[in-house]
């Protein structure tokens, strides 16, 4: 049972949403799910093993991605599978885990229209339905390569430098999932709107949905023939660009952003460092107007380095904030979710009963608010 | 066709037709949002004033176009395709009352401001809902509108540091990798986009209104996946900050607990051509598929035949460098032929390049969508990735741009009944446009 204490936690109350395939659409199920839909997973009678994690994780696993779904057994006989998905309002038809080729084949897919015009079937797949590369055996891994997001990410120095560098925590999970929330709510409006109206049938691919996902990277080959380069926590660039990482006197590294310095921000960064008895030698007139100084950003950068590397991490923050500098530490993210502004001033965390124990996980960002005690935060 | 199905019709038209969306965000993360709002059909009105417009609006221009101002930007139009554009004095009284009435008749407002913006105009939840009880009210803050950071400021980079979206990629003994670019301004702007579908769902059923205060870290943290529950759940955190760069089990077998999948073989190797793109990405999950490549890489992988699928992790080493030697003769979309062929999952490294002109299944599914831009002409955008299958309508982006308050007048007849005669009064006053201001601007110089 999920503790839901936000107004939308029971949108979708009286949706029930069958899940064939838990590969590429758990993220979709928990989106679907912490809207209030009924979660209905239909599974072979012995499921395969998950390969995905260790049997250790994959309790948690379960929990994090479908807490609070109920399972149903699939029928073999495909008439009866199709009879036991004709009484949900939406199907997700997405792959087990290793395969690429969807749950329902197309001719189900049909017979349950046939069934149920009203179901909205939404087919989630590493590449689409159709095309040179729809039922390709793919990962996490290959999906980020070939929708673009290791085109940005890795390293510009060092004896990595080039090498591309996989984001972690199942993105193509997430961004999937994301775009196939979009999808499906969507639809559910304008079914809301046009009783009687046959249901959505939707074709999300998780390689497509990476690939509008990458920020800068396709605008700046489209509109202007450059292409990224690949480099750590900054935005996208076709050039090389000062590091915006730099590593304390606490051991932890500060994510220093630098652009939007106008000279206002930049006098006051300025005068905090010499507050500190720092040499930063930007005293130089180049320095001092944002058009000439953003030809010398390296130099900007490498005072903001040292003054970094005499100093704490959580420090550097507060102060550089008070300034309005856009900085932040570089947390794991179990620092992070133990800083009081989310432990206490905000719900980001909840608590969910599944049997004789307690999870305790991140809320969904839309169904977050200011904690009950804040007063005003609605306001 | 059935006798079931005979009895229905198709669903016409896109689903957010009839919605009308106030829109105030400006950068990339709020825009997102409503780009996805605008796509499903919504209307989307973008207010800004011309002495401090959308900063997207100066950034990246079309190599082809010679005098840059605020309405050929090429990122900018990409980012606000399907909008109109409106000017408005805000901070004028009169403005401020063409925003409470436009908010009486709208469906929902968005914002991506610092967190005391909106209640500094007097537009808080509270006054919003006494003008139109139904409002949805969404707004995409670094940390929210409540808590001790509430009033920092972050950017894209800034909150995937904090979050911790960037310390979890890399390779152990260096400086987290993180990301090249702002993951989370896009996907904060996607789960607004599902919580606005979620509000307006619910007011279709109840007519209620929705309050959604949005924060970019805690889109990081919901988006960190399973380690992060296990460690809220048991205290347990993996025992390194971040995994060993592509891999997903470390050389003892083990589970590093961050990849989306579990593969004891999980890496990217050199191409033919050596580009900064010339990499093939393999992974190796199952048995079938350790067979699959010991098949298609023969003699290459000869000598571990014998070696079973769950003892491949003790020779990982070994094999990855022979891997890197083997495809170091072949083009990376030839090695992915080669491996995906076998049943073993593979792809090349693309970037912007790749995806636009070499990737044949972006092409099908129609990456890009051309649209006509008043200002640049035949202009492609990045169409919406999803497709209809069984013959339904394609959901398609609107082909209009929003230029510098082009839409003004427009939107106050159309959407308030204003008389030209009261339109006429609010410009002269300067509450729709600056005086002294030019109506094209040109911008000197390009922000990136």
């Amino acid at each position: 049972m999920v503790s839901h204490q936000h107004p939308l936690a029971e949108v979708l109350k009286g949706i029930s949403v069958a899940h064939l395939g838990g590969n590429l659409s758990e993220f979709t199920v928990r989106i679907l799910g912490d809207l209030g839909a009924r979660i209905v997973t239909v599974q072979p009678e012995k499921p395969s093993t998950d390969s995905r994690t260790e049997e250790a994780h994959s309790a948690i696993r379960q929990a994090h991605y479908t807490a609070g779904a109920e399972t149903r057994t699939t029928v073999e006989e495909s008439t009866a599978l199709i009879e036991l998905l004709s009484q949900h309002e939406v199907v997700i038809n997405a792959c087990e885990g290793g395969s690429s080729v969807p749950v329902l084949s197309a001719q189900q897919a049909t017979a349950l229209r046939e069934k149920n015009p009203e179901v909205l079937i939404c087919h989630i797949t590493p590449y689409g339905l159709n095309g040179p590369w729809a039922g390709r055996p793919a990962s996490d891994l290959t999906l980020l390569a070939a929708g673009g997001f290791m085109g940005s990410c890795g390293y510009d120095d060092g004896v990595e430098a080039g090498l591309p560098v996989a984001a972690t925590g199942g993105q193509v999970n997430h961004v999937t999932g994301m775009i196939a929330a979009i999808a499906i709510l969507g639809a559910l409006l304008q079914q809301g709107q046009q009783p009687r109206a046959s249901g959505r049938v939707l074709d999300i691919s998780a390689q497509h949905a990476l690939a509008v996902s990458t920020e800068m990277a396709i605008p700046y080959w489209d509109y202007t023939g450059q292409e990224v380069i690949r480099h750590t926590g900054r935005h996208a660039m076709p050039r090389q660009t000062p590091r915006w990482q730099h590593p304390c006197g606490d051991g932890k590294h500060l994510l220093a952003l630098p652009l939007y310095i106008d000279d206002r921000r930049f006098a006051a960064l300025k005068e905090w460092m010499e507050s500190e008895g720092f040499d930063h030698g930007l005293d130089d007139e180049k320095y001092q107007r944002s058009q000439t100084r953003e030809l010398h950003m390296f130099d900007v950068v490498d005072a903001i380095r040292r003054f970094a590397s005499l100093n704490d991490s959580g420090w550097m923050f507060i102060e550089a904030q008070k300034r309005k500098l856009p900085w932040a530490p570089v947390n794991t993210p179990f620092e992070c979710v133990e800083d009081s502004h989310f432990t206490r001033h905000r719900t980001t965390i909840e608590e969910i009963s599944e049997g004789e124990r307690t999870i305790r996980r991140v809320r969904l960002p839309f169904l977050i608010s200011g904690a009950t005690a804040e007063k005003g935060h609605e306001e | 066709m059935s006798a079931e199905h005979s009895e229905h019709f198709e669903l016409t038209g896109l689903p957010l037709q009839g919605v009308t969306v106030l829109d105030f965000t400006w950068s990339v993360a709020g825009p997102t949002m409503t780009r996805y709002l605008g796509g499903l059909g919504a209307r989307i009105i973008k207010i800004e004033w011309p002495k401090g417009p959308d900063p997207m609006r100066t950034a990246m221009f079309h190599k082809d176009t010679k005098e840059m101002t605020y309405n050929n930007g090429a990122f900018f139009s990409n980012l606000n395709v399907g909008k109109e554009s409106v000017t408005i004095n805000v901070k004028s009284d009169e403005g401020l009352e063409v925003i409470k009435d436009l908010i009486r008749e709208v469906d929902v407002v968005t914002e991506s401001f610092s967190s005391s913006v909106m209640k500094s105009w007097g537009l808080s939840f509270k006054v919003m809902k006494e003008l139109n009880p139904s409002i949805v009210y969404a707004s995409i803050s670094g940390f929210g509108h409540n808590g001790p950071h509430a009033p920092k400021n972050t950017w894209g980079p800034t909150a995937q540091a904090m979050s911790g979206m960037t310390a979890i990629s890399g390779v152990p003994g260096r400086d987290p990798a993180g990301w090249g670019y702002s993951y989370l301004d896009v996907t904060a702007g996607y789960m607004g986009a599902i919580g606005v579908l979620g509000a307006l769902k619910r007011a279709q059923s109840t007519g209620e209104g929705t309050r959604l205060d949005l924060s970019q870290v805690e889109t990081g943290l919901s988006l960190i996946g399973p380690a992060l529950t296990e460690y809220l759940t048991t205290g347990a955190a993996p025992p390194e900050t971040f995994p060993e760069g592509n891999r997903s089990v470390d050389p003892y077998g083990r589970d590093v607990g961050y990849r989306g999948d579990r593969a004891p073989l999980s890496n990217v190797f050199r191409t033919k051509g050596q580009g900064d793109n010339d990499w093939v990405a393999l992974t190796v999950e199952t048995p079938e598929q350790w067979e699959g490549l010991l098949k298609a890489l023969t003699p290459a992988l000869d000598e571990y035949a014998e070696l079973a699928f769950s003892a491949l992790h003790e020779q990982v080493e070994a094999i990855e460098s022979s891997l890197s030697e083997y495809f170091l003769e072949y083009e990376k979309y030839e090695a992915t032929e080669l491996l995906a062929t076998a049943g073993v999952p593979a792809a090349p490294v693309q970037a912007g390049m790749d995806r636009v002109e070499n990737d044949p299944q972006l092409a099908e599914r129609g990456l890009l969508q051309n649209t006509e831009h008043p200002a640049l002409g035949d202009f492609r955008v990045q169409a919406l990735p999803v497709l209809a299958a069984d013959g339904q309508d394609e959901w398609q982006l609107k082909s209009q741009f929003p230029l510098l308050g082009a839409d003004t007048s427009t939107v106050l007849r159309e959407v308030l009944g204003y008389s030209q005669e009261k339109i006429d009064h609010l410009e002269s006053h300067g509450i729709l446009w600056p005086e002294g201001v030019p109506r094209e601007m040109k911008i000197e110089r390009s922000l990136w």
